[in-house]
């Protein structure tokens, strides 16, 4: 199926932001997310598939941005032969500007824990489609968001709010 | 949902610009995409890996799995000789008394019948032949060894978990109902332990009972002082925690339907739950607090028995006595009365302990459940 400009550009208003947020989520970095953004659409691009709906086609581009983030810190470390640790640790947590707390907090998480509670409290999706995206067991992703809350009551004590 | 958070992740946005570049970009590559989407060659390389892995960790398992099972096999019996009657199976087992002055082999396996029914075949009167065929049958009557916990769900646990050095699978050390005659026999895994124990300067309590199915995941010492131990099921989660403070060290912030209060060991135990399913118990000794979640929720007497089972571990008894905290009629009172049979004196006798700690008598916790 050829993409025309308009359908490039409907694609882009309605899955950029996301894409963005995921990538930055999973990299912590906003310039490696930012060209995670761009390799992603070429992706989309150059291999965009027949969808069976909405959720079908949303589902696939989270799959694609984060296989995409994968590559890139794969990439990051072979290039600069830093410890993958390293290139987490040097990562900026608020690159946007939020000024939340909250955000800090999660950023601050490992990186399965961030995605889990990304897809589970932003995105609204339920477990057993959280071990669909990552490739995961479903009690995996259970007992990751159980430890991703544990730890961020601790350090957020009274701006806790993940229910 | 969480708001603050949801409203930080909407002020993450791409700019115009950004995306005025992303579209002129994927323009520039836009290529004609092939109307049914084919699979890339390396996809049927990566699955067949896959299942090649799969079964080469089946044939690992039971290869592993058959050298632990002790079982007498009989081989069958094949090629009997045309011209002989086929020896009759045995339809019961029968273990006659071996005549005296009868070398029989040792060895009651089928393999060892083969001269008793050659004998027979040849119509020798061969003591075996007779008295070897029946005890033949034994093997297939033989009880197998018990692999499997009992059905009060004592707890199966890993080879690094403090109860199975000393405490086999099938028993525990618990005492009556709502009792715990004896410390924790552990076989922890001495290093993390250890080396807690160290930064902490000093003794710590563990769970001693687990429902079937955990087994220890990690061990860790958050913030200096925190002592918290993960147990992973299949699908559950168990986390204890332990520190010495007076606060609620869950981490636990749920409103729960349900908060009742037990007495455990003579200690108040808050017990946290909805709908029945109990995911919580918080305590506090004096001294220390715990905690213990359930991501899936336990029954409340599964719950329980966690909390009574928590005690310090056997290598730990010594330097406990040391430090005072356990020792005769105290311990008595903070760990519960034994049973009748065991005086009370003889749990933590000081003076005995101290200079060659003994294993307490264990109690087999079957013999004093109800039905």
């Amino acid at each position: 199926m050829r993409l025309t400009q308009e359908h490039i550009s409907e694609l882009v208003d309605q899955y950029g932001d996301m894409v963005l947020r995921l990538s930055y989520t999973y990299l912590k970095n906003k310039a490696d997310a930012e060209d995670v953004v761009q390799d992603v659409f070429v992706k989309i691009m150059e291999k965009y598939p027949d969808f069976h709906d909405k959720a079908h086609e949303k589902s696939w581009i989270m799959k694609v941005t984060v296989n995409t983030c994968k590559n890139k810190l794969n990439l990051i470390w072979n290039r600069n032969k830093r410890s993958m640790d390293e290139v987490a640790e040097t990562a900026t947590y608020d690159a946007y500007n939020t000024g939340s707390n909250v955000l800090t907090a999660v950023m601050s998480l490992p990186d399965k824990y961030r995605m889990v509670i990304y897809m589970y409290y932003y995105e609204g999706y339920s477990t057993p489609d959280i071990s669909k995206l990552i490739g995961k067991r479903e009690a995996t992703v259970r007992s990751l968001l159980h430890r991703a809350r544990s730890r961020l009551k601790e350090v957020l004590k009274e701006e806790y709010d993940f229910e | 949902m969480s708001k603050k958070y949801k409203e930080a992740m909407d002020k993450i946005v791409l700019s115009d610009e950004l995306k005025t570049k992303i579209i002129e970009n994927a323009s520039k590559n836009r290529l004609p995409v092939k109307a049914t989407p084919k699979y890339p060659k390396t996809f049927y390389f990566r699955h067949g890996v896959g299942y090649a892995a799969c079964l080469l960790l089946c044939f690992l398992v039971v290869s592993v799995s058959r050298n632990f099972v002790e079982t007498d096999t009989m081989s069958p019996v094949t090629n009997a000789p045309s011209y002989v009657v086929p020896v009759p199976e045995p339809t019961e087992a029968v273990s006659p008394a071996q005549p005296a002055g009868d070398a029989l082999p040792e060895n009651n396996s089928v393999e060892n019948q083969k001269p008793a029914e050659n004998a027979a075949q040849n119509g020798m009167d061969h003591p075996a032949a007779e008295t070897q065929r029946p005890q033949a049958e034994e093997p297939n009557i033989a009880t197998p060894p018990q692999t499997q916990a009992p059905e009060d769900h004592a707890p199966v646990l890993s080879e690094n978990h403090p109860a199975n050095e000393e405490n086999p699978v099938g028993s525990s050390p618990g005492g009556e109902d709502n009792q715990v005659a004896s410390p924790i026999n552990p076989s922890i895994d001495g290093e993390n332990f250890s080396d807690i124990r160290e930064q902490l300067g000093y003794a710590f309590k563990v769970p001693g009972y687990l429902p079937e199915g955990y087994e220890l995941d990690t061990v860790s010492l958050l913030f200096g002082s925190l002592v918290q131990i993960s147990y992973l099921s299949e699908n559950d989660e168990i986390v204890y925690r332990t520190e010495k403070t007076d606060a609620d060290i869950s981490g636990d912030y749920t409103v729960y339907d349900a908060l009742e209060t037990v007495t455990i060991n003579n200690v108040d135990t808050t017990l946290k739950s909805s709908d029945e399913v109990f995911y919580g118990a918080v305590w506090n000794d004096g001294d220390m607090s715990y905690s213990i979640s359930s991501t899936d929720g336990l029954a409340q007497d599964t719950m329980i028995k966690i909390v009574e089972s928590t005690d310090y571990p056997i290598e730990q008894t010594e330097e406990v006595q040391e430090e005072g905290v356990v020792t005769g009629e105290d311990a008595i009172e903070q760990y519960g009365v034994t049973t009748a049979d065991q005086p009370a004196e003889d749990v933590y006798d000081e003076k005995e302990n101290a200079e060659s700690p003994e294993q307490p008598e264990q109690i087999d916790r079957e013999d004093n459940m109800d039905g």
